[in-house]
């Protein structure tokens, strides 16, 4: 009992309960655990991945950026749309510049209007969802030229031995803001601004410039998110980020970063997301219905978030 | 003890340049309201014709319901980011009994699922203390995929036309020339703006939105309070959902997913109250749904697509941010 009581559940009970349902599904089905449906849904996880990152950053400084999902559609349409006119490579980057331009406003908006996050980020969801529903009308952009399918194709959907590009990408980037939140000036002031944000002031961090870049990453992580989606569908679909929003708050707040500010990680997000990605795959494998999987995704991100919230007061 | 002396010096222009202030924060939201009027009026044809007004009032009224539920919340402190998905699941819901015949018992089931996933999210959010956004956003992804689920995605359509056209008054009839739903909305407004002027409870939620600790330490129980507060935003959307299945006389899963969350929220907001609770009142949000139907009609009317209705909503709130007629404490 004592081994028990002296465990740290705060900081296993999450990687236990996955491991412990990785474990269930393979029973169920032993396909889940298969080398090929692994693959696959790594790949699906290193997007959420990027996408939980910038939603941690902007938790982190105690903000929440709830224009992630529609500027992840926004990206899809811009990516497609410049990648018309300048080829695939200029154009892939054009359009994650188009992204990371709506979280640079945001910011703005935030440090120097002084806008409440939720409102600036709720303001900017339906900008730039209705800038790209009046763009494209609703409809899909497809009919790339066969040689910038091809390379735009690679980035989401192409393998580099046994390993998909997105996850090569989202490791990259994932050690990058590992150290850039752990072991730089700048990282500690995101944290600083996020706890206390008073102190902060006296420390004499000038917090508009690193609201307004921790705001710009979030967008241009989930921009990236988006750009390898759709680079997987080579098309500019204009509802690629319906639903995103949900997970990439859920999953922050599932892998341990708090909504108050100052406390999670680059690590947390790791954790959440994967959790998340694998539950949905496992899902699916177990027979599933598309639409049960969005009910209870939704209950496990609200029970594991309660669960923490019992956790934190006992 | 901490003895604080503060000293603070009035002279003649500061004091007008507060009451400019004060008043710009009270008025400037009308002075905008009609501001568009005449700017719509002006600029879109046909704009000021009855039936149009009428049209768009209407339309309005079915997100009006929604508005109240969101306005409670708002108030007292919170926030809910459920409401577009409760008011597909209550419209299923209450679609499913009116299809085997049974309309009033639809217009009630309607109301009891909606009201109960309220009950879930004030449960969640009072006793257990969990952060109101979460809650709720997982609410939105939970009962977004059940009114999927129940039909496979499917809309559910039948019923017998003879029995449901009582239900069907609610949302279609018209009396004396002017739409049930318009009245009905107008009812639920002064039955809102009552609870929240005239009564303890509307009292103890303007309370629990400008001092959450303060109005604790009064004795006010918050997890009451939260509990009855999201018990009645969802209701609010069970309105809205049971009156939609009245008016199409079908259950569309996907009715509420379009701008339901957004104009609930942004009404609240654009009308000019306090997004942090504890400052403002219902016809504030009535107003700020007006001011973005009204806008979103006149545009329509001069031929620009109704996805331009987005951005507009999205400009308007922050600019009325920016201008100091959204409050923010």
């Amino acid at each position: 009992m004592k081994i028990i009581a002296r465990f740290d559940w705060a900081k296993f009970g999450l990687p236990l309960a996955f491991i412990a349902m990785l474990i269930v599904f393979t029973i169920i089905n032993p396909a889940f655990f298969s080398g090929r449906n692994m693959i696959q849904t790594t790949r699906q996880g290193a997007i959420l991945f990027l996408v939980v990152s910038g939603q941690t950053l902007a938790l982190l400084v105690r903000g929440i950026d709830l224009s992630q999902g529609s500027v992840m559609s926004l990206v899809s349409v811009a990516t497609i749309s410049s990648i018309y006119g300048l080829g695939a490579y200029a154009g892939s980057v054009v359009g994650i510049l188009f992204g990371g331009l709506c979280g640079f406003a945001n910011g703005i908006l935030i440090a120097f209007l002084g806008i409440p996050p939720i409102l600036t980020t709720l303001g900017m969801l339906f900008i730039a969802l209705g800038i790209e529903l009046v763009y494209t009308g609703g409809v899909t952009l497809t009919n790339l030229a066969d040689i910038d399918q091809g390379r735009l194709f690679w980035f989401g959907g192409g393998m580099v031995g046994p390993v998909p590009v997105p996850v090569i990408f989202a490791v990259i980037i994932g050690l990058l803001f590992y150290y850039l939140l752990k072991h730089t000036a700048f990282g500690r002031e995101i944290y600083l601004i996020g706890s206390n944000a008073d102190a902060g002031y006296m420390a004499g961090i000038n917090s508009k410039k690193v609201i307004v870049i921790v705001y710009t990453l979030s967008a241009l992580l989930a921009s990236l998110g988006a750009f390898f989606l759709t680079a997987r569908l080579s098309m500019g679909f204009p509802h690629l980020g319906e639903g995103w929003l949900v997970l990439a708050i859920g999953g922050a707040v599932l892998g341990g970063t708090s909504v108050l500010g100052g406390k999670g990680g680059i690590l947390e997000a790791l954790l959440g997301s994967m959790v998340i990605v694998f539950l949905d795959n496992g899902l699916i494998i177990s027979g599933v219905s598309s639409f049960a999987r969005e009910a209870i995704i939704g209950a496990v991100i609200i029970f594991a978030c309660l669960a923490s919230v019992i956790r934190s007061r006992a | 003890m901490i003895s604080q002396t503060s000293t603070i010096q009035f002279d003649q222009k500061s004091v007008h340049a507060m009451n400019w202030r004060l008043y710009w924060e009270r008025y400037g939201v009308i002075a905008a309201f009609i501001i568009v009027l005449i700017l719509a009026s002006v600029m879109a044809p046909n704009f000021l014709s009855v039936s149009n007004i009428l049209n768009v009032l209407t339309t309005m009224s079915f997100v009006l319901f929604v508005t109240y539920g969101q306005t409670l919340v708002i108030l007292s402190g919170g926030m809910d980011l459920s409401h577009g998905s409760l008011v597909s699941l209550t419209c299923m819901a209450s679609a499913a009994l009116v299809a085997i015949g049974h309309p009033w018992m639809g217009l009630s089931a309607g109301l009891a699922v909606g009201a109960f996933c309220g009950l879930i999210n004030g449960a969640i959010i009072g006793v257990i203390r969990l952060n109101p956004i979460i809650t709720t956003l997982g609410m939105l992804y939970m009962a977004g995929g059940l009114a999927l689920y129940f039909t496979d995605g499917k809309s559910i359509v039948g019923g017998d036309p003879a029995k449901v056209q009582g239900f069907h008054f609610l949302a279609e009839g018209r009396i004396f020339h002017i739409p049930f739903v318009i009245i009905l909305a107008l009812v639920f407004l002064l039955l809102t703006h009552f609870l929240l002027r005239h009564t303890r409870f509307g009292n103890h939620i303007y309370a629990l939105g400008g001092n959450e600790e303060a109005a604790e330490i009064a004795g006010i129980s918050y997890a009451k309070m939260k509990i009855i507060i999201f018990t009645l935003s969802g209701l609010s959307c069970g309105m809205a959902g049971s009156l939609l299945s009245a008016r199409m006389l079908s259950g569309e899963p996907q009715v509420g997913a379009g701008t339901f969350l957004l104009e609930s929220i942004g009404a609240v907001v654009v009308g000019g109250n306090d997004i942090f609770g504890g400052m403002g009142n219902v016809g504030r949000t009535l107003i700020g749904l007006m001011i973005l139907h009204f806008l979103g009609n006149a545009l329509n009317l001069m031929g620009i697509s109704t996805f331009t209705q987005q951005i507009i909503v999205g400009v308007v709130v922050l600019l009325f941010c920016y201008l100091g007629l959204v409050h923010k404490k």
